[in-house]
């Protein structure tokens, strides 16, 4: 902020000297904010540092590290291809906050959910194929490559159209497979909720 | 409170509880006011929004022009370009072609292949006949020495209406697809959603050149 | 149930934007609501391709005419060809057009009153080029 209203007082940049004393004191507000920002930057390296040599006892396995209080805390991080394991039935503010306060309470977790069938979307190459293709019809459309531009544009529609023919568009994720991944994420919070336990 | 004592009060975070299962196998919410909304619902409320965002596009287009509408660089204006007769047939195709486009929709639901296929022949017949006429007017203007780099009115003009006669050209081979997709497959749900979607994007192209001649064309002449 | 089955799998009373309400409708019932549609857009594209002609409307007001024309008839298209109704179940539908055009309105809007305004302050050619001599 002080270099702004420098720069309506006429300074420009890059100065290796000035002689209007009326800037002195707006640059000695700058140089002090400047000292701030650096250690900053100091602290940011001696984070980096102390994380990686704790790594180990830092290490969430929760996919909650800083005690959410929001429900896209309530999957693992990396979350799995579902994203969640059901959808869950919300009928208060802060449901995964009060849900944790329960747990901590009673020392439990909530009990496991009905886990049912999954469907995801098929991943596709679509989008790669089709993004390959547009580069080459931009570049043929600038430098007035006819012949490009029009085989790019065939090959995006021709890739699309492929894309659109196919007849399975879904896979099916079992519920034993949904079971499964989110009893992992569950013995890695009851564990979590263990070591809370103790510590009181 | 325990657990089995929340639950009997309905507290059911995780659906413990073997509730009643809606048709499409999720669990269904005694007190939730609605389950997710079908996919027909959400694909085209999706693509209702993408058309508000290539209309947002369209406006921007609209507002280059009327800035630059003066601007004719001692050049030829809208009045001594435009030919009223050609915008009204324009118009006339594009207007009836949304009927059709209509038709084609009705048809679609009720799994009619006349209305289908006819329908969208029609659509696809009209709107070839609009970028014809658009073409014509085009290589007409280029040829009097009118072209695009002629003035800064000229350059927003084809930039404006050119960029409609781009997205009706896109619209045209989609179109051609979902009359292809329809024949090879059916009227299988993937589909149809994917002709609701073509329908408004064919009837939003439509919205769009309601802007262009009124504000184009009979403001041009007029003015 | 797959995705690939035949037919519509709709199952809430939300409608899809454009999309025809209700199942049990007759396919003449549509037809009729897309003639109607056809017939006002008609009339209004008469009524504007007349006004911009004409020398019996008072001339100031015809730019002004022609805007109020087009967006009669762009809502007619909503109401008509794209099903966009008052109803709760096009609320969202209703809400996101009405954002969409919000955003249109300020785009040009502020374009013009912002170029006009840079026009208005522009130094006029005639006098650059005095100033070049």
């Amino acid at each position: 902020m002080p270099l702004y209203v420098l720069g309506f007082m006429g300074m420009t940049r890059r100065m290796q000297h000035y002689d209007v004393p009326e800037w002195h004191p707006w640059l000695l507000l700058a140089a002090a904010g400047a000292a701030v920002i650096l250690a900053g930057i100091g602290l940011q390296i001696a984070q980096l540092v102390v994380s990686f040599r704790h790594r180990e006892q830092l290490r969430d396995t929760t996919g909650d590290p800083w005690n959410g209080r929001s429900l896209e805390w309530s999957t693992s991080s990396p979350p799995p291809a579902f994203n969640f394991a059901v959808l869950p039935r919300i009928e208060e503010g802060d449901a995964y906050w009060e849900t944790k306060q329960r747990a901590l309470r009673q020392h439990v977790l909530a009990e496991e959910p009905a886990y049912a069938d999954i469907k995801l979307p098929r991943n596709s190459a679509t989008g790669f194929v089709c993004a390959f293709f547009a580069t080459f019809l931009g570049f043929a459309l600038i430098w007035h490559i006819w012949w490009l531009a029009a085989v790019s544009f065939l090959g995006a529609f021709a890739t699309f159209v492929a894309f659109a023919w196919r007849d399975r568009t879904e896979y099916r994720v079992s519920a034993d497979e949904v079971a499964r991944i989110d009893r992992e994420n569950r013995s890695a919070r009851r564990a979590a909720l263990a070591q809370l336990g103790a510590a009181e | 409170m325990s657990i089995a004592q929340e639950a009997a009060r309905g507290y059911d975070p995780y659906i413990v509880g073997a509730g009643p299962r809606s048709k499409s196998g999720l669990p269904r919410f005694e007190h939730a006011e609605r389950t997710l909304a079908s996919k027909r619902v959400i694909s085209a409320f999706g693509f209702w929004i993408f058309l508000l965002s290539d209309i947002i596009m369209f406006s921007a287009f609209f507002a280059a022009y009327a800035v630059l509408s003066g601007q004719t660089a001692g050049g030829p204006s809208g009045k001594d370009l435009f030919s009223i007769t050609r915008v009204a047939l324009e118009t006339a195709c594009l207007l009836l072609s949304s009927f059709a486009c209509g038709v084609a929709s009705i048809g679609a639901r009720a799994r009619n292949d006349a209305m289908y296929y006819g329908g969208m022949t029609a659509t696809a017949l009209l709107g070839a006949a609009f970028l014809f006429l658009e073409i014509n007017e085009f290589s007409g203007l280029i040829a009097q020495g009118a072209g695009p780099t002629r003035s800064a009115f000229l350059s927003s003009f084809f930039a404006l209406v050119g960029c409609h006669g781009l997205h009706v050209t896109l619209g045209l081979l989609w179109l051609l697809t979902m009359m292809a997709q329809v024949f090879a497959k059916g009227y299988r749900a993937d589909i149809m959603r994917r002709v609701l979607c073509f329908a408004l994007f064919w009837h939003t192209l439509d919205i769009i050149w309601v802007g262009i001649f009124t504000v184009v064309y009979l403001m041009g002449l007029a003015l | 149930m797959s995705d690939t089955e035949i037919g519509l799998h709709l199952h809430e009373t939300d409608l899809a934007p454009g999309d025809e309400p209700a199942d049990g409708r007759e396919i003449g019932e549509g037809i009729r609501g897309y003639l109607i549609g056809l017939g006002l857009a008609t009339l209004i594209t008469v009524v504007a391709f007349f006004v911009s002609r004409t020398s019996l409307v008072w001339q100031p007001s015809i730019p002004i005419a022609l805007m109020v024309l087009a967006i009669a008839q762009m809502g007619v298209h909503l109401v008509f060809f794209l099903h966009i109704t008052t109803g709760a179940e096009s609320f969202n539908n209703v809400l996101a057009l009405a954002f969409g055009v919000l955003i249109v309105f300020l785009l040009i809007v502020g374009s013009l009153w912002i170029m006009t305004h840079l026009n208005h302050n522009m130094v006029s050619m005639e006098q650059i080029i005095q100033m070049q001599r």
